[in-house]
């Protein structure tokens, strides 16, 4: 016969036991946090994301969001937050911006949320400073912006002048595209006579190149650091008639008929459908393993790819 | 979920203590170049304050550290491309954060808009500059600060050579961190420091496959830069206590709990 006592443990035991049972059997969700779902890159990221939850069933559940634009910070840190309220188990996120986001993201690791970086890596500066580790998922963009610059270069002699359309200044990858192309115009001797940011966007590009087209009567070339600036890069080269180059940056689908017809000279295929699978892969094996966040490693090197016509 | 939250603390717990306790069993390779007083040529290996400051906190958290006296730019290249390799008081630049990691503040910088004594020009603000004929030391967080600005200005092939060329008219202000370098040129031509144009910080980054351990450790030895209160002694030792005293009292990088 159970005693009292034991009759009162038993169900609490029970109790106690099918709570863990049942968060056991819960499914992993993993966010994924992007940028703009109007860029064509990210639609590709995001499709990637998908095809890699659907091979992956039973394993995790993805929960997928992004915002509007390039520059909504504050619709990204929100999503964040409601992540965060989600209890999801990991983020992986494309910042919007290298800096402003890292609060944010330091709640969700309070919180006990794995968190991996995709695409645009976190200011170290600003990481060190909070001392957390998040470990960042992608291409080097500087070398890829550097074979992008060098295969322009082929075109150009010692003294050409090019500009630069950059994306949003602040944020890693913009500077590091930057310092790719600037390294590649160096090489060819090359003058690179301005350096203008187009947000990543189509408009925003487009009204810069049209006014470094009107200042520089002689320029050569515009390294646009994503193919949707070179869009609007190709928009101002053509309504001002003139033979100018226009490289870019990510091999989205719009600028496949771009490079058929010789517009656009050249891009990068950073194969951004893999890009966040790269980085829920990282997560689902931290999951698996128990590894804590401080010891995941810093970062993890994804391929990319010179594309031409 | 109190059972869950119970069980992170643990494992956090637990893991804090293998962070402290163990040795990580991989030294690594520190590469540093010559900055007088800081560093200095110590024979085959480098010597001053960073060096035994990084060596005796490393060590501090099991990491051994070999200390190589290296050019900045090869120091750069090698660091890039061999795992187990760092550079100890490196300049931040975000071009390189994909291909190095920024892993703790070691010490301040300050980068002063230095002019011939009398000059005449005025300077209340880095915007001024665009008035006139500047030269600047290679540095990305200064570059980006000038773009930003609007200001022109000559780089230097040489950090050292710049008050030479200011004391010979090349320009009419340098931009440079270098103190005993100008020292030495003031014997020559005295100049005055007239701005403050950045305050920025040096770093130790390592290869980015650098192993976990070993970066969680080098974390955890940087949280107050080479500054933390175990290294007053050495400070001391090179006759830079004031120094010390300052930095641990004005630099947010020493006062991180």
């Amino acid at each position: 016969m159970m005693s009292p006592r034991r009759r009162l443990l038993a169900p609490l035991l029970y109790l106690i036991l099918s709570m863990l049972c049942v968060h056991a059997a819960e499914l992993p969700r993993v966010g994924l946090v992007m940028k703009s779902l109007a860029n064509p890159f990210f639609v590709a990221m995001a499709d990637g994301a998908k095809v890699h939850a659907k091979s992956h069933a039973g394993k995790y559940t993805l929960v997928l969001t992004g915002i509007e634009n390039e520059t909504d910070k504050a619709g990204q840190i929100r999503l964040v937050e409601k992540m965060i309220s989600d209890k999801v188990s990991a983020i992986v996120i494309a910042p919007a911006d290298s800096r402003d986001l890292v609060p944010v993201v330091r709640k969700a690791l309070a919180a006990g949320i794995l968190v991996v970086n995709i695409d645009n890596k976190f200011d170290d500066r600003v990481l060190a400073e909070q001392g957390i580790n998040i470990p960042f998922v992608g291409p080097s963009n500087r070398q890829g912006a550097r074979e992008v610059g060098a295969f322009l270069a082929r075109q150009l002699k010692p003294g050409d002048k090019v500009a630069i359309i950059e994306g949003i200044s602040s944020t890693t990858n913009a500077q590091a595209r930057t310092a790719g192309f600037r390294e590649a115009m160096a090489s060819a001797g090359a003058d690179v006579v301005a350096v203008r940011s187009g947000l990543w966007e189509t408009a925003p590009a487009q009204k810069q190149a049209a006014d470094l087209l009107k200042a520089h009567p002689d320029l050569k070339a515009l390294l646009c650091g994503n193919d949707s600036m070179a869009l609007g890069a190709v928009a101002a080269v053509r309504a001002s008639q003139r033979q100018v180059a226009v490289v870019g940056y990510d091999n989205i689908p719009a600028a496949a008929p771009l490079l058929a017809s010789g517009q656009l000279l050249a891009t990068a295929d950073q194969y951004a459908a893999q890009q966040a699978a790269f980085g829920i892969d990282l997560v689902l094996k931290a999951i698996q393993e128990k590894t804590e966040q401080a010891l995941l490693p810093a970062m993890v090197q994804t391929p990319v790819k010179l594309v031409v016509k | 979920m109190r059972a869950a939250t119970y069980l992170r603390a643990l494992l956090a717990l637990m893991c804090c203590a293998l962070l402290q306790a163990a040795p990580s069993g991989e030294p690594v390779t520190v590469m540093v170049e010559s900055y007088p007083p800081f560093v200095n040529e110590g024979g085959t290996a480098p010597a001053g304050p960073y060096v035994q400051a990084f060596t005796q906190l490393a060590a501090a958290q099991g990491v051994a550290a070999r200390m190589q006296l290296v050019p900045i730019r090869r120091a750069l290249l090698m660091a890039e491309k061999s795992p187990g390799h760092c550079v100890l008081a490196l300049n931040y630049a975000a071009e390189t954060t994909e291909v190095l990691l920024y892993l703790g503040r070691v010490a301040p910088m300050y980068v002063w808009a230095y002019a011939k004594r009398g000059w005449s020009g005025r300077l209340t603000r880095v915007g001024d500059l665009k008035r006139y004929r500047v030269g600047a030391i290679n540095m990305a967080e200064l570059r980006l600060l000038l773009e930003q600005e609007g200001v022109a200005y000559e780089p230097l092939q040489i950090s050292g050579k710049g008050a030479q060329m200011l004391a010979a008219g090349r320009f009419d202000v340098l931009l440079s961190d270098i103190g005993p370098a100008l020292e030495t040129a003031n014997s020559v031509a005295p100049l005055e420091r007239r701005l403050v144009v950045l305050r920025a910080d040096r770093w130790l980054a390592c290869h980015p496959k650098t192993s976990p351990l070993v970066v969680a450790k080098l974390r955890l030895a940087l949280r107050e830069g080479l500054f933390a209160e175990s290294t007053e002694p050495i400070w001391s030792r090179h006759g830079l206590s004031d120094y010390y005293q300052q930095v641990r009292r004005e630099w947010p990088g020493a006062t991180k709990p």
